[in-house]
This record gives C-alpha cells, sequence and structure tokens, in this order.
C-alpha cells in the first residue's frame, strides 16, 4: 500500500497564497498527473509531497502516515526534476548510487542495484561517464535511474519531458508508461501538456491558480468537463466555446448565440436572458446539411489525416471544426454546421457545467 | 584591415608601455635588490652592474626572514582555511535557505568592514593583554580571519548561488543533509569559486599590515612587520631594503602570478557573472 | 546600512518563509556569532574607555566624561584631518576608477604579449602597503638619489621633494599604483563577459567605437564599478601603512588621516582615553560615509 493523501493543503509565499485548499487521494500503484497552465501551482504541489516546500495548512498523509514534518529522504519519495538535477561531477553511476551511498549502503550491493536499474533503463555503457558527456534523452533516464535505484514508494515526476525534443518526448512517454507497468509503482506526475496527462495518467487533476479545477480519469475529464475551464485545457485541438443565452418559445429552450444565430438545446434550470456557454469539440461537429447553424469558411489547416475548418458564425466568432475529409469545403464558401446534440456541453453563467 | 593593423601597433605599444611603468618600481627593487649599497645610490642609475647576494645574508641577520616568514605563511593559510571553513556553512544558508532576515544580515556583515581598525586598536590591545594573547599567532590568524570574514561570506555566498538549487534538493531527496550537501555538493560544485576565495583572503593576509605592526612583534611578527622595521633606519640602506622587501612580495606575487586566472575571478566578488 | 536598498542579487525579503525541514541557525551561528562578538565587544570597551582619563604611563583609569571628546573636537588639526581622510578616499578612488576602464578597455583587445603584459600590470595588487611605500620613497621619490630627482636633472629641470613639498600628492601616487591593477582586473573580467553580439549588433546599427563605449561597454560596467568603489571605500578609509613609513603624518598633519591622527594623538602617547575618543570618531565618521556609500551601492550588487 503507497497511497498519498492530501487533505485541505494550502500554501503561501509570505501573504501569497498559491495553492488554496487542495484534497486528494493518489492510490496504490496509480498514475496521477497534476496538469494545468504555467504558474498555477503544480510544482508547488508536488514540492510540498516531496517535502522541498513546507505545508502551510493542511496534512499530508504516505500510507496514511503523517508526513508534514518528516524530511524529504525519510517519506520514501524519489523525485524527477525539469533540470533532472544531475550531480555534474559525479558519473552516472556515482548518481545513481548516490543515496544509497548516503544510507550506508555496503559498495558491493549498491553496485548490484545501481546495475539493475541500469539495466532496466539501458544505460550499463554509460555508467562511467559524467552527466556533461551525455545526451538530453540520456541525462532523463539517468535522473529516472536515480530515483529506481531507491525503490521509493512513490515516484514524483516534475515536467520531466519538457527539455526534450518532440520526437524524444514521444518515445519517453511510452517507455514512462512501460516503467509505469513494470514497476507497478505509485507516480504523481506534472506537466503543462495536457496531451501528456491524457496519454498517461489513470487519474488527472486539472490544477488553477492553486484550485483543483477537476479530479478524474482523462476520458471523464474529456467526456464531462466540470467547467469551462477544464473543457477549453483538455482535449486537442481546443473545444469551441460560444457565448450565448437562454430563451424559451413554444415550450422549447434556445440559446442565442452572440453572433445572432439560435440554437435548440435540451431544457435547462435558468431564468430567460441567462448567459451560458455552449461546448462543442471541434471533433463532434459536422459540415453537414439540415445544420442548426451556418457560417463562413475563414481558414482551412491541412494535416494530412484531418482537416481542420474555421468558420466564422457571425461577429467574428470562429468555429474549428475537425474533419476527415481532405477537402470539405473552400476559403469564403458557407457552410452548415450541425451536430449531435448528445455531444453538446453547456456551461452557466459562472462557468460550471449544467445538469 | 590596414586600420586594424595599425590598431593593433598601437595597442601593442600602449598596452606594454603601461605593463612597463606599473611593473618598474617592483622591477627597480628587484634590481636594487641584487646591489651593492654603492650601486644602489649611484647617480646616474645603474642599469648594468655586478650582483651580489650580500644584502639577503645581512637582511636575514636584521630580521630573522625565514621566522617572519613562516609566521606570514601560517597566518595567511590559517585564517583563510579557518575562514572558509566558519563562512560557508553560514553561505549556504544564505544562498539556498534564505528567511526575511538574510538580506540584512548580510549587509550587517558588510558593514562590520566599514569598521576601521584603528577606532578598536586600544580594547583590542588591552584584550590581548588580558588574555595573555598579545604577540601570538593564535592572535594574529584571529583577527585577520575576523576581519576577513564578512568578504569570505559575501564571496562564498556568489559563488553557491551559481550552483543550481535543484541539485542541492535532488541532493536532499537522496538524504543528504546540510553538511552532506556542503560535502558532496557544493565544495565539489563551487571549487572554483571556494579556491579564487581562498586566494584573495591569502594574498589580503599575506599583506595585512595594520594589526600586524600593532599586535606582534619578534615572536609572531610577518613579513609585513618586518619591512615595517626598515621605514627609519640610518646609513645607507636601499640594497638591504629592496632585498627584504624582494624576499617579502617574491613569494606572493609569483603565487598571484601563477593563480592569476583563478583569483580574478574570486575579486569580482561575485559581480561578473 | 540593515535599510539599505534592494540588492537585486539578494532575497527580497517577504518572498522568503524559514523552511522548517532546515534548521538554518546552527549554520549561521559560528560566522555570526563571531562577526557579532568581533564588532561589538571591541566597539563597547572603546566605547567604555572614550570616557576615561586613562593614559598607560599613569593608570588607573578615572571617569572623566566627555573630556577626552573636548580634546579632541576642540584640537584645531581635526577640520584637516577629517579632510585628509575624505581627499584620501575620494581622489584614488576616481584616479583608479579612471584608470581601470581606460586599462580595462585597452587589455581586452588583443595585442602581442597580452597575457605576459597583464601579468606585470597586476603585479603592484600583490606588493604589501609598506613595501610599496618605502619603494616609492626611497628608491624613486627621494629628492636626491631617487630615480625622479636623477630624471629631472636630465631633462635639466629642479627635482621635486615630493615628501616635502607635495606628500599628499605623492601618497595619493603611492595608493594609486597599488590600486589600479584591482579596478582593472575586476573590470577586465567583466568586459569580458559582455555580449559581443550586443556589439556587433550596434556595429549594424551604426554605432562608432566610441558610442558603443558610452552606451554599451560603460553601463555594462556599472555593477563591476560599484563593487570597485565599496571595496576601494573600505580599504582607503583604513590607510594607515603607507603613511606610517612615509610621511609619519606629516609635515604638521598635511598628510593625516583619521587612522593616522588616532594612532599618534592617542597611542604614541599611551593615552588610552583619547585614543578610543578618536577611535568612536572615527567608526561615526566611517559609518556616515559607509551610509552614503553602501546605500547608493548597494543598489549595483
Ligand atoms: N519561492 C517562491 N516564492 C514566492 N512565490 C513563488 C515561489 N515559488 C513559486 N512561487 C509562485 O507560486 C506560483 C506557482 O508556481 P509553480 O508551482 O512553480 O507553478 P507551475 O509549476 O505550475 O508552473 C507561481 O505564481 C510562482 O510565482
Ligand atoms: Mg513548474
Amino acid at each position: 500500500m503507497s497511497g498519498v493523501e492530501l487533505k485541505s493543503v494550502r500554501k503561501n509565499y509570505g501573504a501569497v497564497e498559491v495553492i488554496k485548499g487542495v484534497d486528494l487521494t493518489v492510490r496504490d500503484r496509480e498514475f496521477v498527473v497534476f496538469v494545468g497552465p504555467s504558474g498555477c501551482g503544480k510544482s508547488t504541489l508536488l514540492r510540498m509531497i516531496a517535502g522541498l516546500e513546507e505545508i502551510t495548512v493542511g496534512d499530508l498523509l504516505i500510507d496514511g502516515a503523517r508526513m508534514n514534518d518528516v524530511s524529504p529522504d525519510a517519506r520514501g519519495l524519489a523525485m524527477v526534476f525539469q533540470s533532472y538535477a544531475l550531480y555534474p561531477h559525479m558519473t552516472v553511476a556515482g548518481n545513481m548510487g548516490f543515496a544509497l551511498m548516503l544510507a550506508g549502503v555496503p559498495k558491493a550491493e549498491r553496485d548490484l542495484k545501481v546495475r539493475q536499474a541500469a539495466k532496466i533503463l539501458q544505460l550499463e555503457a554509460l555508467l562511467d561517464r559524467k552527466p556533461g558527456q551525455l545526451s538530453g534523452g540520456q541525462r532523463q533516464r539517468v535522473a529516472i535511474g536515480r530515483a529506481i535505484v531507491r525503490e521509493p514508494k512513490v515516484f514524483l515526476f516534475d515536467e520531466p519531458l519538457s527539455n526534450l525534443d518532440a520526437a524524444l518526448r514521444v518515445q519517453m512517454r511510452v517507455e514512462l508508461a512501460k516503467l509505469h507497468r513494470d514497476l507497478n509503482a505509485t507516480m504523481i506526475y506534472v506537466t503543462h501538456d495536457q496531451v501528456e496527462a491524457m496519454t498517461m495518467a489513470d487519474r488527472i487533476l486539472v490544477l488553477r491558480a492553486g484550485i483543483v479545477e477537476q479530479v478524474g480519469s482523462p476520458l471523464d475529464l474529456y467526456n464531462k468537463p466540470a467547467n469551462t475551464f477544464v473543457a477549453g485545457f483538455i482535449g486537442s485541438p481546443k473545444m469551441n466555446l460560444v457565448g450565448a443565452s437562454v430563451s424559451r418559445r413554444d415550450g422549447q429552450t434556445f440559446a442565442f448565440l452572440d453572433g445572432g444565430q439560435r440554437l435548440p438545446i435540451g431544457d435547462v434550470s435558468l431564468k430567460d436572458g441567462a448567459g451560458i456557454t455552449l461546448g462543442l469539440r471541434p471533433e463532434a461537429l459536422l459540415l453537414s446539411a439540415g445544420g442548426a447553424a451556418r457560417g463562413e469558411v475563414s481558414v482551412i489547416e491541412h494535416l494530412g489525416g484531418e482537416t481542420l475548418v474555421y468558420v466564422d458564425i457571425g461577429k467574428g466568432q470562429l468555429l474549428t471544426i475537425k474533419t476527415g475529409d481532405q477537402q470539405p469545403a473552400r476559403v469564403g464558401d458557407i457552410v452548415p454546421i450541425s451536430f449531435d446534440p448528445s455531444r453538446l456541453h453547456l456551461f452557466g453563467p459562472d462557468g460550471q457545467a449544467l445538469n | 584591415m590596414v586600420k586594424n593593423k595599425r590598431a593593433l601597433v598601437i595597442r601593442t605599444v600602449l598596452g606594454w608601455l603601461i605593463a612597463f611603468i606599473m611593473a618598474f618600481p617592483v622591477f627597480w627593487m628587484t634590481l636594487a635588490a641584487f646591489k651593492t649599497e654603492m650601486d644602489a645610490y649611484a647617480s646616474p642609475p645603474l642599469l648594468v652592474f655586478t650582483p651580489t647576494l650580500e644584502n639577503f645574508a645581512e637582511m636575514n641577520q636584521r630580521v630573522d626572514y625565514v621566522r617572519h616568514a613562516w609566521n606570514s605563511v601560517l597566518v595567511a593559510l590559517g585564517s583563510t582555511f579557518l575562514g572558509i571553513l566558519i563562512a560557508a556553512p553560514a553561505a549556504y544558508v544564505m544562498a539556498f535557505h534564505p528567511t526575511k532576515r538574510t538580506r540584512s544580515i548580510m549587509l550587517w556583515m558588510l558593514s562590520t568592514k566599514f569598521m576601521p581598525a584603528v577606532g578598536v586598536l586600544v580594547p583590542m590591545y588591552l584584550m590581548l593583554v588580558w588574555l595573555d594573547l598579545l604577540d601570538t599567532r593564535t592572535a594574529l590568524i584571529t583577527i585577520t580571519l575576523l576581519s576577513n570574514l564578512p568578504l569570505v561570506v559575501w564571496m562564498l555566498y556568489s559563488y553557491f548561488k551559481e550552483v543550481p538549487a535543484e541539485i542541492l534538493e535532488a541532493g536532499r531527496m537522496d538524504g543528504a543533509g546540510p553538511l552532506k550537501q556542503l560535502r558532496y555538493l557544493l565544495v565539489p560544485l563551487a571549487t572554483p569559486g571556494i579556491s579564487s576565495t581562498a586566494l584573495l583572503c591569502i594574498i589580503l593576509s599575506w599583506n595585512e599590515s595594520f594589526w600586524c605592526i600593532n599586535v606582534t612583534a619578534v615572536d609572531s611578527g610577518t613579513l609585513a612587520l618586518a619591512i615595517a622595521s626598515f621605514s627609519n633606519p640610518e646609513g645607507y640602506f636601499w640594497a638591504k631594503l629592496s632585498a627584504a622587501s624582494l624576499a617579502s612580495v617574491a613569494p606572493i606575487l609569483i603565487f598571484g602570478w601563477v593563480t592569476q586566472r583563478q583569483l580574478v575571478r574570486g575579486l569580482t566578488f561575485g559581480a561578473v557573472k | 546600512m540593515e535599510n539599505a536598498t534592494a540588492m537585486s542579487s539578494l532575497p527580497t525579503g517577504s518572498w522568503f518563509k524559514p523552511t522548517r525541514t532546515v534548521r538554518a541557525w546552527p549554520l549561521m551561528a559560528p560566522a555570526v556569532g563571531l562577526l557579532l562578538i568581533w564588532a561589538i565587544v571591541p566597539l563597547a570597551l572603546t566605547l567604555w574607555y572614550s570616557f576615561q582619563g586613562y593614559n598607560l604611563l599613569s593608570p588607573p583609569a578615572t571617569f572623566v566624561g566627555l573630556e577626552n571628546y573636548y580634546f579632541l573636537l576642540t584640537d584645531p588639526d581635526l577640520p584637516r584631518v577629517v579632510w585628509n581622510t575624505l581627499v584620501l578616499v575620494l581622489v584614488p578612488l576616481v584616479v583608479t576608477v579612471t584608470a581601470g576602464v581606460l586599462l580595462a578597455v585597452l587589455y581586452d583587445g588583443p595585442f602581442f604579449g597580452r597575457g605576459i603584459a597583464r601579468l606585470l600590470v597586476i603585479a603592484p595588487f600583490f606588493v604589501m602597503p609598506t613595501v610599496s611605500a618605502l619603494i616609492w620613497k626611497n628608491l624613486l621619490m627621494h629628492p636626491v638619489y631617487g630615480l625622479f630627482a636623477w630624471l629631472s636633472r636630465s631633462f635639466g629641470m629642479q627635482p621635486i621633494d615630493w615628501f616635502t613639498n607635495h606628500p599628499m600628492t605623492a601618497i595619493i601616487i603611492i595608493i594609486s599604483w597599488q590600486w589600479i591593477p584591482f579596478a582593472t582586473l575586476i573590470l577586465l573580467t567583466a568586459m569580458q563577459s559582455l555580449d559581443r553580439e550586443q556589439l556587433e549588433a550596434a556595429r549594424m546599427d551604426g554605432a562608432g567605437a566610441t558610442t558603443s563605449f558610452i552606451f554599451i561597454t560603460l553601463p555594462h560596467l556599472a555593477r563591476p564599478v560599484a563593487v570597485v568603489v565599496m571595496l576601494e571605500t573600505i580599504f582607503f578609509l583604513a590607510i594607515y601603512a603607507e603613511i606610517l613609513v612615509t610621511t609619519v603624518g606629516g609635515p604638521g598633519v598635511i598628510t593625516t588621516n583619521i587612522p593616522f591622527y588616532i594612532y599618534s594623538r592617542g597611542l604614541l602617547g599611551y593615552d588610552v582615553g583619547v585614543a578610543s575618543a578618536g577611535g568612536i570618531f572615527a567608526i561615526i565618521v566611517a559609518n556616515i560615509v559607509a551610509f552614503f556609500f553602501v546605500r547608493a551601492i548597494a543598489r549595483q550588487l
């Protein structure tokens, strides 16, 4: 059992509160990703778990034991830093064995463990090199190796892939997922990249300005975003969010788009004239007749396998539409737009999802 | 290109001319050290003469060079080593675990450097008498160490700041407490900075004159004291003075020249990154 | 001093909270404790003695109130001594910083044997103050046998008796000679850290050598110049050995600065009381200077 529990955890820097009450239970062997825009407090939260930042208010429990005042090395955690933070003056083996050396593990046993970890990460040939002689990807592995050697209960990652180039990032993503399976370890992973979050996580915690916006599995977040922030943050291309107001006529409820068009929506418990936001994923929109709205194609982006069509539905409001067609329309065309009503998201005046 | 060439020539001439002027007093002293007293006072001054080592022998007789030199070495190394030993943990805390007060403490430390030594000479002297430490190396090492300490803390602070905090945090996660972080991570990573700090410290204490003139004598006096005794002698003494000067300056001058690359970093006091 | 304005390289107070996980005080205690003792005990004693009539030749000490201060402050020489102290700080500062900037520019560019020339230029920095003062006083500036005297005569001029007629200038020359290398070294290092691309960009924009010196090089040197000024001020305020072995403060008090004044009035007469009052006075003057300098300069650090 290696669960991590946060109970209304807060963090202040002086008078500024950067973590504003986070509750979370990370289950044993779970891969949890903290995601959010830069500066939202992800690193701070992770560092509080690690013990590198003091917890101002609230409790941190690991395996049920309160850890607030336990020193970082005694919490049974290992951390991989964004900059890798390798010890530049030590060899790869020295880096990986440093914690064991400090713990007084005999040299023979230490070497064995370093070797085992090196094997997992294919670092065996590099053990005698210094970090300066390694490529970015290799350094990344050493940083992970340093964590593995300690056999921690929980792995912490702070944007570990952000210093790698795009191709390597995809490769490491797969390897990390595999590592998670092989090591059977609990992992907490911080990133600002929702693709990383979606592809790797068992559960995602979306953070904004120190507040948890939503916690859930990747598909939960995709299918049932709790508010406009999560809706816009998760999924690529971004969900279309269109401002509208509620109006009822003949027992039917409509949304009056800011651009002037009118869409029928299911009943909502809001007064006439209340401001709402409609959320439609680009992949939920179709360019087909019988549509509820129409607009003028203003830009087309060809990605090969898919095509993004940006349609102006009035007052400069652009809708992104994703389609498999390579030539769905031409710029300047007036096109009809339709969608599956079951994939329509509605958010109230406060930005929270309705129903 | 032609313009560049002319600039190069001007630079070379000017650069060497100024170098020559700046180094000339030392050069002239070196020559005089090997002259006889007669030659030293000759007019016009002699550039060519028969060198003699007599002055060094006489100088040694008069001021016991070896003893003073040994004191200089001990005081310089002792105060430097202890100073760094004391300053490093403080600089570590200031660089990596600063508090609200850190800034004020650092400025206060520096402000103690503005306290003129002469202002506190009397009580220092009396305290040394009470403690029976007058004219001891212990006293001189302690005083030198304390008067250099603010600079050492500042310099180490600025070098430690260059070490990424994440590396020390990784060390912390790996189980290294502050002292182990210092020993295994910070000291190896800041070695260039630490050694330039040490070099500057050694040079400052080698040349420290005020305290050594006022609180030491034959037992623990350094070369600076030995030289001061030449300020008002009688008769012809330039050659002997030069020999003594050369003998006191040469060790540190050569040391400084050899280590100048390291030293220069130290001198910048962290102002240049 | 404590409230000197923002030093950007220093942590700005409110940002940081003490982390309970690292116990800082045991690590700070030796350095801070020693400096506290070093700063407070002798100061307290000095203050105490400054109110005592205490001559080592005729103990014991008796309380005399402000008499020592009265003696000191009514001394007609005092204004001159304070003036000399300021001159001995400011003039060498201006000389060394100016020379330092020019030499840094000169030695920054490549030329034949630059490495060796640079070694020669920094040589004076390693020469202890007593030695440099003695060499200048005797071998170079001696009115009869000195090299300068011979040079003057060879050009048919009257040799200058430096220490009789221009003692202050002579001392300033010696001090500047000792400290020009220091300024040069720091500024040279700073020059070398100057971004070459910035200079090239300026050249592309049509800036000549002088323009780019004024608008790029000089601003870049502001921080290191601040460091030079601060450190040199510390050392110049305490100039002592150079005076002791050359003019002994004279003729009269023409070359006496505060440290030397205390030395000659108090210590030479074994008058602990007056020396201590002088010490307090020196500390006050130093702190006034420090206040103005450090406030202005700490901003740069
Ligand atoms: N030591 C600190 N002192 C004051 N504010 C800080 C400190 N560290 C981080 N912050 C602030 O806390 C917020 C969260 O930072 P961080 O956790 O690093 O964000 P993220 O990792 O999500 O990009 C930011 O606004 C940052 O400016
Ligand atoms: Mg971060």
